[in-house]
């Protein structure tokens, strides 16, 4: 253990260099084109989580046998903490290097180069990619440590951990790869990692299909995410004539496949053009004023639409799928199913915002395209205004929070749409903390009211669970938009910015943005305190069992309920073991599932309760960061005089932060918005504070038997599962139907057409076999026989027999050679 | 002419001396006729005709008397039926030399002078020592007769020595016929004798074993290698030398092939001594077995 | 100018050497095989002189050096063949070569 401090001194030693180095580059060429500095250690950063995974994947079961789930968690967590360590001493190297040269890379190897498409395996931090990096390292050793208490009985306690581990490393690729490759394989790998935590207890059949479900929704996304990778790669393309970058004639033109690369082409200011995988060069070649490349990205048309604009959405739509926004957001409430710990870090605070962290990561091409960041905002505004009304009548404390996560998403997205870049990211920080902050606060909330999910049936847990809900109201302040909380800052910041946003396609649109997402930020200040209120006021009516299960509408809820008996016959052998262990520990907070084991003999419960201590410190935390992160990070200039330093940390990042035009607008006006937005937050707490604290006011139940069916409809999502299932699932059967007809009909017939084809060639072929092939075998033996018997006559022993033999022999040699050549 | 061959030792002597001197009269009276007849300025008329060919037949007729008595013991010619006899050879030789003469001979001559101008006398010689060097070799391949090989084979060194004279190296041409002809040849007669019991056993004399195949190996051979003699770009010199080569071989066996031409007189001595050793061994077993 | 050149020497040597070839090959008579030897030696010679002589050029005499050590090794030969004829004479009886085939064993 001593030699890894020594091992990172030595690799930072020999980074500084290579960092002097790079600067000087930098500095010949200017700040215009950003140049990386080689930081040869980055790849620890995913590595040890990686590491950590394939331990537990490879003795992850044997270790936990012998030396008890506390093995299991001690490689993730070590594995976690390794990792943040690595990114914290990169985070103050970065801080601590000049700003136009914060782009560190660490280049591993080459993995295929084929014509000008060179796909490298390099991590790339700049500004951007250091904050996720450090959301994603922290947030992750955060719910790490939360796990290890909630999911203390779970039997397969390592699988969760590799899994968990493998998630952050995914994870890690998707933010740190220096390229679209590597951004991909993350952006699977996460995806992955969602079906596999989803899908962790999957002798339910519910929570199997809700992972896969959410596998299917984002090959969606992930097929115009390829697709507007493929276009902007054959859009990259061309070559530097006359001044002037002129498109390659494509492949049909060219005389030879195959062919070596064209010679490089370089730009005046000496930033190489063409097709690229890298983020940097890419970056630097739109940058580039002289290349010309962003005003013919801008001008290319493909099929007469504006190439850029299809590069974009297809971009988009693979951040709708990952993201969670409309059309493809259905797969995320959905995802409540996996543990809790799950729903806080992949489904609220890291996976989900990749498309968000994407869409950033290429404001430079987003910012050519004024109709694609209108489809940006303009999704991202329906998308927040949508899930907040689904959110206002759920009664699942999951789904409420599943609702508000797309709804907030859809803030980001109305941010990074109207080119506040920064303060989209800045949201998508804030929401990490706080978000993550509430979906563990319900976890503890669950346990606390033993697997109960249905906000009927808790409430008054603020005297039963102090820390946690004081950290839910933290959370909720944030989210709302209290002043000098988190999510005041980083949400009227978008707010604003989308009022005077000028770089739309009309110009009326960011007023429209900005009064739907308004009432949106009403309705989530409304639904945060009404579950809050619902939560932890009044009276606590929750049974003291289990046995009520029955009445549940929720699905998880009754599927939770199902899978406690699978699991008693689960071809598990660790189910056994949670047996033994649940019968033995008289009161141990684990998941609904195995707690459920020993319900049936045992009827536990009693009055709610506190959760263990490595909960309450992560919720602590993470209710700390959600208050105060914003007045550090974010203080609006407004208020201090100076731009936000988070807005000033992410500049190098964000170059088409300034190419974005905002209306101008006075100081009083933005602190009339400012009010304005407090106004909103405290009307939507005012309101549910009237109509749900201490469940006595009859006004919601009178409200809604007299709304009784748009309630209903509201109740039930919109119908719009119902509605895919209506019309995408229905067609995907019935086209899976047609094929298996014809596959039944057609292609039987036709393979066992060519069965009966192949029967009569193998008749054919044994006839052949038998009289042609053996006779050809059987000749060709007699024919050795007979030269054998012939030949040996040859052997005569004449010294001048043997050289005729030879004289002929050279003869015929000279002849062949020299004569006949 | 009344006097015919008497038998008796002194009447035969002075019959032979008769017909000698019959012969000699007869050539000198041919050769008189015929020469006087070639280099006789007059025009021929009958009558020089009638002359020349009754002293031809006068002159044949007594060659054959003087003939008679040597060659023709058995075959009494003398009176009428050597005069028809003489008449008849007459005839005959008239017709051949009529023939010769006034047909082939015209024709010879023309053609020959015409053949003549391109006929280069070197090219007559190489061709003379090639097809001497040929057929020797065709000879001591094809001969039935052991020693016939041998004689034919001293025709094909001989044949080489000439190529050689012809190619200016007249040192391994004599070389060649000394060494070869005077050593080797002899070497070679020397085993036909010490071998070959002659009229003992015929078939063993000089049988082939397999001679279709073998000419036909040799002819592929043949053609094969004249082929590439004549159709290879030799790079041959612009004029060779015809200067004696004896000094300049004499100097290069002394100087750049010293070491060579130690190890040949080695292998010379070793040749000698192993030659006796084997075959002074293989007598001695012999001897044993024998006796 | 003669029209005989190089190649007509190397066909010379080649017919020599074709026919010394069937005299080694077919001859029953072990002195016959060595009259075959002493021809392929001499079609050798003719090839070594003619090339001295067309190739080599003036005051080079590497090829007629050569034939005279090949003449001096054909001396050589002859005498141990002859004493090789002699022995197989003593030991088989005979110099039918058909009847020496010992190496069929």
């Amino acid at each position: 253990m001593t030699t890894l401090p020594l091992l990172l001194s030595a690799i930072l030693a020999q980074a500084e260099h290579a960092g002097e180095a790079a600067a000087a580059v930098a500095e010949r060429h200017g700040t215009e084109i950003a140049q990386a500095a080689h930081v040869s250690w980055l790849w620890l950063i995913p590595f040890f989580p990686l590491l950590g995974s394939a331990i537990n994947t490879a003795f992850g079961p044997r270790l936990q046998k012998r030396y008890g789930k506390r093995a299991a968690h001690t490689v993730a967590v070590g594995a976690m903490v390794l990792s943040c360590i690595v990114a914290e001493v990169a985070f103050w190297k970065m801080f601590a290097t000049p700003e136009h040269e914060r782009f560190f890379e660490d280049h591993l190897w080459t993995m295929w180069q084929s014509g000008t498409l060179k796909v490298d395996l390099s991590f790339g931090v700049d500004p951007l990619g250091m904050l996720m990096t450090m959301i994603v390292t922290h947030v992750a050793t955060l719910i790490h440590i939360y796990s290890t208490g909630y999911m203390a009985d779970e039997p397969a306690y390592w699988r969760f951990f590799l899994w968990l581990n493998l998630f952050v490393f995914s994870m890690l690729l998707l933010v740190m790869g220096s390229n679209f490759v590597v951004m991909f394989f993350g952006w699977e790998g996460v995806g992955l990692c969602s079906y596999g935590l989803i899908a962790f207890w999957y002798t339910d059949i519910e929570k199997a299909k809700a992972g896969l479900k959410a596998f299917v929704v984002n090959r969606f996304g992930d097929f115009g995410f390829v697709i507007g990778l493929f276009i902007l790669f054959w859009s990259l393309s061309g070559s530097w004539q006359d001044n002037r970058y002129v498109p390659d004639p494509g492949l049909a033109n060219q005389k030879v496949l195959g062919a070596p690369a064209p010679a490089p082409r370089v730009s005046p200011a000496g930033v190489q053009l063409g097709p690229t995988m890298e983020f940097r060069e890419l970056r630097n070649q739109i940058s580039d004023e002289s290349s010309g490349m962003s005003e013919r990205l801008r001008d290319l048309t493909l099929w007469g639409m504006p190439v850029i604009a299809l590069i974009c959405i297809g971009f988009f739509i693979g951040a709708t799928g990952k993201s969670a926004q409309i059309p493809l957001y259905v797969w995320l409430p959905d995802a409540m199913a996996g543990p809790t710990p799950v729903s806080a870090l992949i489904h609220a605070a890291t996976m989900v915002t990749a498309g968000v962290y994407m869409v950033a990561r290429l404001n430079f091409l987003f910012a050519l395209s004024p109709l694609a960041m209108t489809v940006v905002a303009t999704v991202g505004c329906l998308t927040a205004i949508f899930a907040a009304s689904i959110g206002f009548f759920q009664y699942d404390i999951k789904k409420v929070l599943a609702y508000s996560t797309v709804s907030q998403l859809g803030f980001m997205f109305i941010g990074v749409g109207v080119g506040a870049y920064w303060a989209g990211i800045f949201h998508l920080m804030t929401h990490a903390f706080f978000k993550a902050c509430l979906f563990l606060g319900s976890g503890s909330v669950i346990l606390a009211c033993h697997h109960e999910q249905d906000m009927r049936k808790m409430g008054g847990l603020a005297k039963y669970t102090p820390i946690t809900r004081w950290t839910y109201l933290a959370a909720c302040w944030a989210i709302a938009g209290f002043p000098f909380a988190s999510g005041f800052y980083s949400k009227d910041e978008i707010l604003w910015k989308a009022w005077t946003a000028g770089g739309l396609s009309t110009p009326w649109i960011g007023h429209a943005i900005y009064v739907v997402g308004a009432i949106a930020a009403l309705g989530t200040s409304f639904y945060m305190f009404r579950s809050y209120y619902m939560t932890f006021t009044g009276e606590y009516r929750g049974g003291h069992g289990h046995e009520d299960k029955e009445r549940l509408e929720d699905p998880h809820a009754m599927a939770a309920h199902q899978h406690a008996a699978a699991a008693v016959t689960a071809p598990n052998d660790f189910a056994a073991t949670a047996d033994v262990v649940a019968a033995t520990v008289p009161h141990q907070h684990g998941p609904d599932h195995a707690h459920d084991t020993h319900v049936h003999e045992d009827a536990h419960g009693g009055v709610p309760h506190e959760s263990p201590n490595s909960m309450t410190w992560v919720l602590a935390a993470l209710a700390f960061a959600a208050v105060v992160s914003g007045i550090i990070f974010g203080l609006p200039a407004l208020w201090s005089g100076h731009e936000p330093l988070l807005e000033k940390f992410l500049a190098p990042s964000l170059p088409a932060a300034e190419k974005v035009p905002f209306a101008p607008a006075s100081h009083s006006e933005e602190l009339l918005f400012q009010f304005l937005g407090v106004a909103i937050a405290a009307l939507g707490w005012i309101t549910a504070r009237t109509l749900y604290v201490d469940a006595k006011s009859q006004v919601p139940a009178r409200l809604k038997e007299s709304f009784a069916r748009a309630w209903a409809v509201v109740y039930n999502k919109y119908y719009v599962d119902e509605l895919y299932g209506a019309t995408v699932i229905r067609f995907s059967l019935f086209l899976s139907r047609v094929l298996y007809w014809i596959d039944q009909n057609v292609i039987d017939s036709f393979v066992n057409f060519m069965g009966w084809v192949g029967r009569s060639v193998a008749y054919v072929d044994a006839a052949f076999d038998n009289y042609v092939v053996d006779g050809a075998v059987n000749g060709l033996a007699d024919l050795i026989m007979n030269g054998g018997r012939t030949l040996r006559r040859v052997q005569t022993g004449h010294i001048q027999a043997y050289l005729f033999g030879a004289l002929g022999g050279a003869i015929v040699f000279v002849i062949l050679q020299y004569v006949i050549r | 002419m009344a006097n015919g061959p008497q038998p008796g030792p002194p009447g035969a002597l002075r019959e032979a001396a008769m017909r000698g001197l019959a012969i000699l009269a007869s050539l000198l009276l041919g050769g008189g006729v015929i020469l006087a007849r070639l280099f006789s300025r007059a025009p021929a008329t009958l009558e020089t005709w009638v002359v020349f060919c009754l002293a031809l037949y006068l002159a044949l007729t007594a060659f054959l008397w003087g003939l008679n008595g040597f060659a023709f013991r058995r075959l009494p010619l003398s009176g009428i039926p050597l005069f028809l006899f003489s008449a008849a050879a007459f005839g005959v030789l008239f017709l051949l030399g009529y023939f010769v003469g006034g047909v082939a001979g015209p024709f010879l001559g023309d053609a020959a002078s015409r053949i003549i101008p391109y006929v280069h006398i070197a090219d007559a010689v190489f061709l003379l020592f090639a097809v001497m060097t040929i057929g020797g070799a065709a000879g001591t391949a094809f001969s039935r007769n052991i020693i016939y090989s041998a004689w034919s084979l001293l025709f094909a060194f001989l044949g080489v020595a000439g190529l050689y004279v012809f190619l200016g190296a007249d040192f391994p041409a004599v070389a060649q016929v000394l060494i070869y002809v005077g050593g080797v040849l002899v070497l070679i007669l020397f085993a036909i004798m010490l071998t070959k019991q002659i009229g003992e056993d015929p078939k063993l004399t000089n049988a082939h074993l397999d001679l279709p195949a073998g000419a036909a190996l040799a002819l592929i051979t043949v053609a094969t290698l004249t082929y590439m003699a004549f159709m290879a770009p030799w790079k041959t010199v612009a004029s060779p030398s015809y200067e004696p080569t004896s000094a300049g071989l004499g100097v290069a066996f002394l100087t750049e092939y010293l070491l060579p031409f130690e190890f040949a007189s080695v292998v010379l001595l070793a040749a000698l001594v192993g030659a006796v050793v084997i075959a002074r061994k293989e007598i001695k077993e012999t001897s044993e077995t024998v006796l | 100018m003669s029209s005989i050149g190089l190649p007509h020497f190397l066909a010379v040597g080649a017919a020599l050497f074709a026919l010394g070839m069937v005299t080694v090959v077919t001859r029953r008579n072990a002195v016959g095989i060595l009259m075959g030897v002493e021809l392929i030696l001499n079609a050798a010679n003719v090839n070594f002189i003619a090339f001295n002589h067309f190739v080599e050029g003036p005051g080079r005499l590497t090829g007629q050096v050569f034939s005279i050590f090949v003449i001096v090794l054909a001396a050589a030969e002859a005498a141990i063949g002859l004493a090789i004829v002699l022995a197989i004479y003593q030991t088989f009886r005979t110099i039918d070569v058909e009847e020496t085939d010992l190496l069929r064993e």
